[in-house]
């Protein structure tokens, strides 16, 4: 550890724990495009309506293939890469423990959406075994490295709070579990106000948390802006935790009440702060050229604020200004602009600066001190070319208008399940290439 | 009095790994008698590890702008050492 710098160099793991993660990653925004193709066409044949409501197997499994498959599975391999930069300890279990984490988590989670689309209770059971022993294995270790050696960072603190939230996530997911294979008691463990809390600690929590942790890192290293205030980075986890606390009292104990309605908006402000202190910095950028993870980050945050305005025309809808359908259709928009449009949109636009760093870190130490070696390296432009990552913010733009316009016009499923094959076809593509690439270098 | 020569490099502005390469590419012609300034907003940590194996050594300076200007030379250059010692 380098003193007063708060990171640390020292302790890099294995090239193939992270890339272990980041390869898996699209391929469940394949199966998530896949989905939601074949609920389109069912639509098309009259086969029902896939997204009458949240709670419908189809949509949860699509959900969780991107929360879980692309968004966790992508952080989690970040993670293992970053926290021992900024703790200054390697996570534990070395590169069995990541294959582990890595292997269960992908068994679990193909449980989880074989449950889902098919019942089968053998799949429950599975599911109940491998995502929370994986989850667990990980958040253990991963809480055991994100301490500081001298004092707290903005990074760690974020990182140490998305930690606990993802135990507290990962213990009511399986209780919902539980109750859909009717292992526990479905009438409580299926209770939504449960699962609402569930979302809302695995998103303002594990996720939301994560993302801010890693964005004060990252956001000034890669696209050399200001870096938040010391103070500042620690004020927004401590807030947003304090604001999931008191949401998940509220909601537990006056569920359905003005009193839930306000509490979820009390989250919605404490992450609009973040949010605009990223707009801000990203404002201030000393060099000013196109830039696709740029263009990503400030997708998340225009959908950040679109998400707002969809939330607040779907409680004003609660007060009765519309029909219940209108409500219902907008609350799916809102869960799309704010798991597709924000999350996602963010996770690729760090993706996109993370993939090619990484491997050029990697291929550079295996080089040792051979500088001729090291010149003759690809350029991170050679390793994930602009034109690449251009094309997939842009098909992230496609398909996030018609994630919204299908929750409108049902038949439109098919093309943004088709849509969401391209995007992620493309990013398993970019990300194999960026692999080969380092294979050949070390 | 300043014996050795100041070969500045201001990468401030610049994204990784762009700074890395830039600094290789200033060591690769660093000759004796010489120090490379190098002014960045946060430290090249991976960078002290390469130049440390290719023969180099280094100082950190933090400056009153904010910037970093880390100093690199030959670690036999007896007499850029012996003024860097003395700072």
């Amino acid at each position: 550890m380098r003193p007063g710098s708060g990171l640390n160099f020292e302790y890099l793991p294995s090239w193939s724990i992270p890339f272990g993660f980041f390869s898996m990653a699209p391929l469940w925004g394949i199966v998530a495009g896949l989905l939601v193709s074949a609920a389109g066409v069912g639509v098309v044949f009259g086969d029902g309506f896939p997204w009458a409501s949240r709670w419908q197997s189809t949509l949860i499994a699509g959900v969780h293939c991107l929360v879980l498959g692309v968004v966790a599975q992508t952080m989690i391999g970040a993670l293992y890469q970053v926290l021992p930069v900024l703790g200054g300890r390697l996570i534990g279990g070395g590169l069995t423990g990541g294959r582990t984490v890595m292997w269960l988590l992908n068994l679990g989670l193909l449980c989880l959406v074989g449950g889902l689309t098919t019942s089968i209770g053998l799949f429950w059971v599975a599911c109940l075994t491998f995502l929370p022993v994986s989850l667990l294995i990980f958040s253990i270790s991963a809480l055991r490295a994100a301490k500081p050696e001298s004092q707290w960072s903005g990074s760690l603190l974020a990182v140490r709070c998305s930690l606990l939230s993802l135990v507290f996530v990962l213990l009511l997911g399986a209780l919902q579990v539980s109750g859909y294979s009717a292992m526990l008691w479905p009438a409580y463990a299926l209770d939504r106000h449960l699962t609402d809390i569930h979302l809302l600690w695995g998103v303002g929590g594990w996720i939301g948390l994560l993302v801010m942790g890693v964005s004060y890192q990252v956001v000034p290293m890669f696209h050399v802006t200001p870096a938040l205030a010391a103070q500042r980075q620690k004020i927004y986890p401590l807030l947003i935790m304090a604001s999931l606390l008191l949401t998940s009292v509220v909601w537990w104990l006056f569920p359905d009440s003005m009193l839930a309605t306000w509490a979820r908006w009390l989250n919605v402000f404490a992450f609009l702060g973040y949010v605009g202190e990223l707009a801000r910095a990203l404002k201030q950028r000393k060099r000013k050229l196109e830039d696709a993870s740029v263009k990503a980050w400030w997708t998340g945050i225009g959908s950040y604020l679109g998400f707002i305005v969809v939330l607040a025309a779907r409680d004003a809808g609660l007060m009765w200004l519309w029909p219940l359908e209108w409500v219902t259709h907008l609350e799916l928009a809102a869960g799309g602009m704010l798991i597709f449009g924000t999350i996602l949109a963010v996770v690729l636009g760090m993706q996109l600066k993370i993939l090619p760093f990484l491997s050029y870190l990697h291929m550079q130490r295996a080089c040792g001190s051979d500088f001729s070696k090291i010149k003759s390296l690809p350029s991170t432009r050679d390793i994930l070319p602009e034109i690449f990552s251009l094309g997939l913010v842009k098909l992230h733009w496609l398909n996030l208008s018609l994630i919204i316009l299908m929750i409108f016009y049902f038949e439109l499923a098919i093309l943004a399940g088709l849509g969401m094959l391209a995007e992620f076809g493309l990013l398993a593509f970019s990300t194999h290439r960026v692999l080969r690439l380092l294979k050949r270098h070390i | 009095m300043t014996i050795a020569t100041r070969i500045e490099l201001d990468v401030s502005a610049l994204a990784p790994p762009e700074p890395l390469d830039r600094a290789l590419d200033a060591l690769a012609v660093l000759n004796r008698g010489e120090y490379l300034a190098f002014l960045h907003y946060r430290e090249p940590f991976p960078l002290y590890q390469t130049a440390a194996e290719g023969g180099f050594r280094h100082r950190v300076l933090e400056r009153d702008d904010g910037k970093f200007e880390i100093r690199f030379w030959y670690a036999d250059d007896d007499a850029v050492t012996a003024e860097f010692e003395s700072l």
